[in-house]
């Protein structure tokens, strides 16, 4: 039977040092190959709130319209985009459907939103969809590039030159996000496809990781540990140890290797191990 | 998908594994040849070449017909044979050829024929017997010619014979005949139960069975694949079984008698003290010592020519039979395809006597299935979970295992069909891997989802988030097909439940719309009509009041702190606007409600609310007649609110569009009453900071009211860690964009956007394709020229404009007056501000002369101006004033106490060129501000950080200065800079703003 070779991954949330709840959220669907990792806002836990619908209505859509008998494609979407980009760009629209509609029916829930980054992977190819600040890197062969850019103010500002990144980690309007789902009826959602080789790490998380632990010294951390759970458990404490200032979510996924010993031991733990 | 393909993999395993079970079960002959070609196999591998030393045959073979003549030999010498052999002293002797005609020689009947002619002439006496004898020479003569008698005579002599017989097929079931003593006397009586059974019998001439030591059947029963595994030891005939002729002969060499024999049917036989195991249809398979003449043996010929000593024969089981080549009937056996029949009984003497039997252990058919079901439960879970090459290795693994058992127990005399589960592993991985290629080759089958699916699982996901109102949005644009005529009738149910009865009518009349047959849909969407107008619900056909129940739904609304929710009005980025009531006074309310939360830093709810609610304050104290009015604010539950004035209008979004542009007086009118409101606001120390066409509201009776004072501060104090989510913020100022501190020169900056919008029906700043784009124009592009967007506007109108959305604050309006005033000369056909030079904007910024509305709260603002500043500072500034002087402070001295004007940096670019030398800047005929400060500074946008200033708090500045941020950098240092203010003398206490003298043209 030829399966595609099971991604290893790995993911964990943590409220940091300093705030006493998580507005984060993660998800991770190895069966599919689909994780989500998400980072909410708003008021009386509404924040957690959105980021948990981001990431369930992904997955619950993600399992009805692919992991179902059939690989269903919605009807319209971005001109140009894969199969799976439409996919994946018609589940973060839901996703964003709902915390909108969420936050008009109730009250309490009003005005909430969450940022989201998704992939869905197999072992040649990945595709990521992202709304907000929340990040996804992918380290190849020791060096780290991030492939999402942060829809916030200071983003933009740095794509267009206006800032330096250095002054951007400084600046005051850092918080400012110019997407996010929940904000609006529709959201323009970033979709983009990747290859992937043997060996890659590609590692999704929220500004959480980014704004306490600076790329260089994660891509230190990825090349000295090549578990994806230890991974997330080093990069989450070094950012407690940065100060830990807002909640930090990493989902960190391993593309399987080929052959050599790995395959012998996978057929030992395939035989034994089930 | 994957749980479906496994589901399927299981499925056609457990079909594979049935087949399997059922082929089993009932022996069909695919699968049974297979089991057989491995029992062959086995069988070559269990030969034992070593002839077995009980028994010799004696062959007559091709050399010895060649030697001695064609066949059929003449029965004397077969009875000269058994002479011979028995001079030997075999323990038994075997024939195994049937002699069951007596021999029909031409010699003999010639001469019987000639000995009754010659008793009937001698008995006519037409001869006579005179001299010889010849009934003596007849009978003499009979007696040389009949072999027959020559060998009845041979085997009475030897007595230790036995003789073949045969069932030469025939249908079972009839009477059969009968039987002589002599043969019946090697049978046993047979015992109920299933036998081989024949319905005919052949056996020797009467003489020669009664003259045998006894008969045995020489029957032999192939399988189905027609290969000869096994014998039959006991065949019924009539109420009879005959022992086959190996038993015959092992019984005689034994000196047995038929009674000795035990049988036990499907169990056993037992010969005296040597047991044979049977089948459970009373068979024992052969275990073959080799492929031909693995039994010794010698040809005819050499017997007869003495070539072989008697000692080979003494004592063994000698048996006497054809091989020559089509004489003697060949068969197929799991050693060789052709095996001569004579071989078949030696084998079977030797593997009884050395007790070498091949039996099936009593837990046979057990292991079997058992092995069965093991491998189908292989197939069906396992193998479909592994990759092609594992899979493939495994099964092998596990045939070679069950081979391995097989031969194993069958070396040991314990046949195991091995083959069953073995075919079902090879199908089943065939099977399975095949349909996996096939299927991972094709691919899964991409299916376009409708919009109409996609909204149907939408609304689903709204139904189960509670979100109903949603769900009924997406559902009403599907189909209304059965299913969706359920989900609807089930969103009517839950509206229902939450007692929203208007709501689940309006459901189930949209399926009645279609299909009013539908259920109860049209009498109970009447019913929840009536529920929902508050009427009696309950019981049906004229139910008298006292006995109805009123709903209660409706009648007790929500609250918000005491007030009662009406209803939404509408809703912002932070929160949702209410219809609210305030029930102690009966006044309509608007109540905008916002989240509040932990800060980025950290900061408590706590202080998060203390300034909620001082902000609110501060917002509740402006009370302006072009300023919406706050009544009250309060918070529950985390949400705080703010209860403000509810006006009857609309905001001036709509007039900024090209369509729908307003007269330009019109617009500079309302734009010019804005900007008076927030000069008003300002001297209050309040800055608006989201001054936009949505924030101005133009009532019915045609007044306007600048709506959300300080809620853009307030929902930025609580604005998450995590950050903000932003509209496009076309009217941010440069300083705002920049991240920086900022006054009401900031507001401004967003009025002059407003304006330029309400005049062109464009926006100053359009951005491109992201909103980086948009904040870098803010930053650093400059506005577009507004006579060249839209024609026919006032000219004067774009020095007005220019000066609005200067880059450097310093360069704008520096008070709201000073906008109002310029727009309103402008209405009047009078030039405020001298033309700037064409391009690059920033506008020279010197103030025309012109009458310059007081706000309404002029007075204060006058007193306080007028009121002479005491002068804390160290260092007071050089006085070059016609009326009270106010020092700058240096910025040390931010902690004085007393009113200070804070004043913003004034760039040199304030005035142009010839006013460099003056380093003043006059506003008004009476208010002069010398050299504000002349830093010299690049020229070219040039927003300083705040840093480089130290910044003043003032909580309330007291009076009406220039100034009239809450924060405000004050200039560096600068002995020269200094303010004149002159309280003017107008009688209605208008400030003027005197044009610079030195202003070109």
């Amino acid at each position: 039977m030829k399966t595609k070779d099971r991604v290893e991954v790995a993911g964990a949330t943590d409220p940091g040092c300093v705030r006493k709840n998580n507005e984060d959220n993660f998800a991770v669907d190895p069966e599919l190959g689909l994780f989500v990792v998400a980072d909410g806002m708003g008021g009386h836990n509404s924040g957690e709130v959105a980021s948990d619908i981001s990431c369930k209505t992904i997955v619950e859509y993600a399992r009805k319209m692919i992991g179902g008998e059939k690989t269903l494609v919605p009807e319209g979407g971005t001109a140009g985009l894969t199969p799976r980009g439409r996919q994946l760009e018609f589940f973060v629209k839901s996703a964003n459907a709902m915390i909108y509609e969420k936050g008009r029916a109730f009250p309490k829930d009003a005005g909430m939103g969450t940022t989201v980054v998704a992939v869905i992977m197999d072992a040649k190819s990945m595709t990521v969809a992202h709304v907000g600040d929340s990040r996804l890197y992918l380290w190849r062969r020791g060096a780290l590039s991030q492939l999402t850019e942060d829809h916030s103010l200071v983003g933009e500002q740095v794509k267009r030159g206006q800032i330096t990144a250095d002054e951007a980690s400084r600046s005051s309007m850092q918080n400012i996000l110019t997407r996010a789902l929940g904000a609006d009826k529709d959201v323009q959602v970033d979709v983009a496809d990747h290859p992937l080789f043997p060996g890659d790490l590609v590692l999704l998380a929220t500004d959480g990781l980014s704004k306490m632990v600076i790329d260089a010294e994660v891509a230190a951390v990825i090349a000295s540990e090549q578990d994806p759970q230890k991974i997330v458990d080093v990069l989450i404490a070094k950012s407690r140890a940065a100060g830990g200032v807002d909640n930090i979510s990493i989902v960190a996924a391993l593309v399987p290797g080929s052959g050599g010993s790995g395959g012998v031991k996978k057929l030992v733990s395939r035989l034994f191990g089930r | 998908m994957k749980k479906k393909g496994r589901l399927l993999d299981a499925a056609m395993g457990f079909a594979l594994t049935l087949f399997v079970a059922g082929s089993y079960y009932y022996r069909l002959p695919l699968l049974e040849s297979v089991e057989f070609k491995a029992y062959d196999l086995r069988a070559k591998l269990r030969q034992d070449l070593n002839p077995p030393p009980e028994i010799v045959l004696v062959a007559i073979d091709d050399d010895s017909i060649a030697q001695i003549g064609r066949w059929p030999w003449p029965r004397s010498r077969m009875a000269d044979a058994i002479d011979k052999l028995q001079a030997a002293g075999p323990k038994v002797l075997g024939i195994n050829i049937l002699y069951s005609e007596p021999e029909q020689n031409q010699g003999l009947l010639e001469i019987r024929r000639l000995e009754e002619k010659y008793k009937e002439l001698i008995g006519t006496k037409k001869i006579a017997q005179k001299g010889v004898d010849f009934a003596l020479e007849f009978s003499s003569s009979t007696v040389a010619m009949d072999s027959d008698s020559k060998m009845l005579a041979s085997l009475r002599s030897a007595g230790d014979v036995v003789l073949p017989l045969f069932f030469p097929g025939g249908t079972v079931g009839g009477k059969a005949d009968a039987v002589p003593a002599a043969v019946s006397s090697s049978s046993i009586k047979a015992g109920p139960g299933e036998m081989y059974e024949e319905g005919k019998i052949a056996y020797p001439i009467l003489a020669f069975s009664e003259a045998a030591l006894g008969l045995g059947h020489v029957n032999l029963y192939v399988e189905s694949d027609g290969v000869l595994r096994r014998e039959v030891p006991l065949v019924k005939y009539g109420e009879e079984l005959y022992p086959s002729f190996a038993v015959r002969l092992t019984m005689a060499y034994l000196g047995l008698k038929p009674e000795d024999l035990k049988f036990e049917p499907g169990e056993a036989l037992t010969l005296g003290k040597l047991r044979v195991p049977l089948d459970s249809e009373n068979r024992m398979s052969i275990l073959f010592n080799g492929p031909q003449e693995t039994i010794r043996v010698v040809p005819f010929a050499s017997v007869m020519s003495d070539k072989v000593g008697p000692e080979f024969f003494k004592d063994k089981i000698v048996i006497l039979g054809l091989t020559a080549s089509g004489l003697s009937t060949q068969w197929n056996t799991p050693v060789t395809q052709s095996f001569s029949a004579l071989e078949v009984a030696p084998n079977v003497i030797a593997n009884i006597l050395h007790q070498k039997f091949l039996t099936r252990p009593s837990w046979a058919d057990r292991a079997e299935l058992g092995a069965i079901a093991l491998m189908g439960l292989f197939i069906m879970a396992i193998l479909p979970r592994l990759k092609a090459l594992w899979g493939l290795v495994v099964s092998i693994v596990l045939a070679a295992a069950l081979f391995a058992a097989g031969i194993y127990l069958f070396m040991n005399g314990q046949w195991l069909q091995v083959a069953y589960p073995m075919v079902l592993l090879l199908a089943g991985y065939l099977v399975i891997i095949s349909k996996s290629f096939l299927v991972t080759e094709k691919g899964k089958e991409l299916v376009e989802a409708s919009a109409i699916e996609t909204n149907k699982m939408l609304g689903l996901s709204f139904q189960e988030q509670g979100m109903f109102d949603s769900a009924f949005e997406k559902f009403r644009l599907c189909p209304l097909d059965d299913n969706m005529k359920d989900t609807l009738y089930n969103l009517s149910l839950d509206f229902e439940r939450k007692r929203q009865f208007s709501k689940a009518g309006s459901v189930l009349g949209h399926i009645a719309a279609k299909d009013p047959k539908y259920k109860d849909v049209v009498a109970k969407a009447a019913k929840l009509k009536e529920a929902s107008e508050g009427a009696v619900f309950g019981g049906i056909g004229g139910a008298k009041k006292e006995g109805t129940i009123m709903m209660a739904g409706g009648t007790t609304k929500p609250t918000l702190g005491r007030y009662e929710i009406e209803k939404e009005l509408g809703r912002g980025a932070m929160g949702v606007v209410y219809l609210g009531r305030d029930p102690k006074i009966n006044r309509m309310v608007a109540i905008k409600t916002m989240m509040l939360e932990e800060g980025a830093d950290g900061e408590s709810t706590k202080s998060i609310k203390e300034r909620f609610f001082r902000e609110a304050e501060s917002a509740g104290t402006l009370n302006h007649p072009n300023i919406v009015r706050i009544f009250d604010a309060g918070d529950e539950n985390d949400v705080a609110y703010i209860a403000m004035e509810l006006l009857d209008g609309h905001d001036l979004v709509k007039y900024g569009q090209k369509d729908g542009l307003l007269p330009v007086e019109k617009a500079l009118e309302y734009v010019s009453i804005v900007a008076d409101a927030l000069d008003y606001a300002h001297a209050q120390g309040i800055v608006h900071r989201d001054i936009k066409p949505a924030n101005i509201m133009l009532l019915k009776d045609g007044s306007i009211r600048v709506a959300d004072f300080g809620i853009a501060r307030i929902t930025s104090s609580s604005k998450t860690a995590t950050g903000t989510v932003m509209g496009t913020p076309s009217y941010m100022s440069p300083e705002q964009v920049a991240g920086k501190k900022v006054d009401g020169r900031s507001d401004l900056f967003s009025l002059a956007v407003a304006l330029f919008e309400l005049t062109t029906g464009e926006k100053p700043f359009k951005g491109g394709d992201g909103i980086g784009t948009l904040l870098f124009q803010i930053a650093n592009d400059p506005h577009p020229d507004i006579s060249g967007v839209k024609a026919g506007l006032p000219p004067a109108l774009r020095a007005v404009v220019d000066k609005g959305l200067a880059k450097n604050p310093d360069e704008r309006f520096q008070r709201g007056s000073e906008f109002a005033a310029a727009l309103r000369a402008v209405m009047k056909g009078e030039t405020p501000i001298a033309a700037s030079k064409p391009a690059p904007a920033p506008a020279p910024a010197t103030p025309a002369p012109a009458p310059v509305p007081a706000p309404v709260n002029e007075a204060s603002i006058t007193s306080e101006i007028t009121r002479p500043v005491p002068a804390p500072a160290p260092k007071p500034v050089r006085a070059d004033v016609t009326g009270p002087i106010i020092p700058i402070t240096a910025p040390k001295r931010a902690d004085a106490t007393g009113p200070i004007i804070p004043l913003a940096p004034s760039p040199a670019k304030t005035a142009t060129a010839p006013a460099q030398s003056e380093k003043t800047v006059l506003i008004g005929p009476d208010i002069t501000i010398p050299g504000l400060n002349d830093m010299a500074k690049p020229a070219g946008p040039m927003p300083a950080s705040p840093s480089d200033f130290t910044t003043m708090e003032i909580e309330r500045p007291q009076h009406g200065g220039v100034g009239p941020a809450l924060k405000t950098p004050v200039p560096a240092p600068d002995e020269n800079g200094t303010m004149r203010i002159e309280r003017t003398q107008s009688p209605d206490a208008t400030i003027r703003i005197k044009p610079h003298p030195q202003e070109p043209a």
